[in-house]
């Protein structure tokens, strides 16, 4: 997937419409903590994973 | 040879059950042979089942282990008496889930909510009329005590959150995540793959509606970690929860948390 230079996890998640709260994001085999989301910049060729969750229960 | 109450007993000619009664169980009322109902005046043969029951007696500690573990398939007693599963959120998915466990004998349930029982949960949580108000936490036990009240039960009545979860649930062989909202969801299972490393964990995601049947799959999506449901199917307005879909899913995550338990994964 090309994405723009500069771009965090959080602007790749809500770039793909989804709510940053709902998903879980490994990233070049490490899990990211939420606080992470927007200062963690992607690099070419990083590796990410979403794991994204839907409400009820 | 003759089966009463599960326990072996030596067959002789004649013998009735009004004898079976006399010798083992005097104050029994319910007289069941080979699966039906009799009188005490019925001829008991070698090889017959018996069953003498008090109507609404609880049955001692070990006699209660004997019963439950007579419809298992052998050996799975045994391992899931000294199990322990931590259930996180008590809804649709948690109250079936910790149903199911209790019912197959699973020995300490660590059950977690905040919530207390309303109207609109009766639809599909295991809850009664009567417990309408109750907290979710008293409530579950109440009705798990009346399955079995020889498990062990360890009330968590506080908010989760990403900090406190580890602490809880860190002694636990499984964790179930059965919580309602995404978000909750997401703070689960990061809080598996960062602070409680090793741990095997089934959560749920996708459970909502009336959607087929099949759709609600099973996925290990890491080492010991699983995720039940159809991944898509959220709750939301014009698609509800409702009882048959979401226990659909409960009982993945039920049967997933007993293959772990009997390292069947």
């Amino acid at each position: 997937m090309e994405i723009q230079s500069g771009t965090t996890i959080e602007g790749l998640i809500l770039g793909m419409d989804l709510n940053p709260d709902t998903v879980v994001v490994e990233c070049d085999g490490q899990i990211v903590l939420r606080e992470e989301y927007g200062n963690h910049v992607l690099n070419t060729g990083s590796r990410v994973e979403l794991i994204r969750f839907v409400g009820g229960g | 040879m003759v089966r009463v109450n599960e326990e072996p007993y030596d067959f002789r000619p004649g013998i009735k059950v009004k004898d079976l009664i006399a010798e083992l169980k005097p104050d029994a009322d319910v007289y069941i042979v080979n699966g039906f109902p009799t009188t005490i005046d019925t001829e008991i043969f070698d090889g017959d089942s018996c069953w003498l029951i008090r109507r609404g007696e609880t049955p001692p500690a070990e006699e209660m282990e004997r019963l439950l573990y007579a419809r298992h398939t052998p050996g799975v007693h045994e391992k899931v008496r000294n199990s322990i599963v931590g259930i996180m959120g008590l809804g649709g998915l948690g109250s079936v889930v910790a149903i199911a466990l209790a019912r197959v004998g699973v020995g300490t349930l660590l059950l977690a909510d905040y919530d207390v029982v309303e109207p609109s949960n009766l639809n599909r949580q295991q809850y009664f009329i009567d417990q309408i108000g109750m907290k979710k936490t008293e409530a579950l036990r109440e009705n798990l005590a009346r399955v079995n009240p020889y498990l062990r039960i360890e009330l968590i009545d506080v908010i989760l959150t990403e900090q406190t979860i580890p602490h809880y649930f860190q002694e636990v062989d499984v964790l179930a995540e059965c919580f309602d909202t995404a978000e909750m969801k997401a703070v689960g299972l990061r809080c598996a793959l960062t602070a409680l490393p090793g741990l095997a964990y089934v959560g749920a995601s996708g459970v909502a509606g009336y959607e087929e049947n099949n759709l609600i799959r099973t996925e290990m999506i890491r080492d010991r970690i699983y995720l039940v449901g159809d991944r898509e199917t959220a709750a939301q307005p014009g698609q509800g929860l409702m009882a048959p879909r979401v226990g659909v899913a409960a009982h993945h995550q039920a049967n997933q948390i007993l293959r772990i338990l009997l390292n069947q994964t």
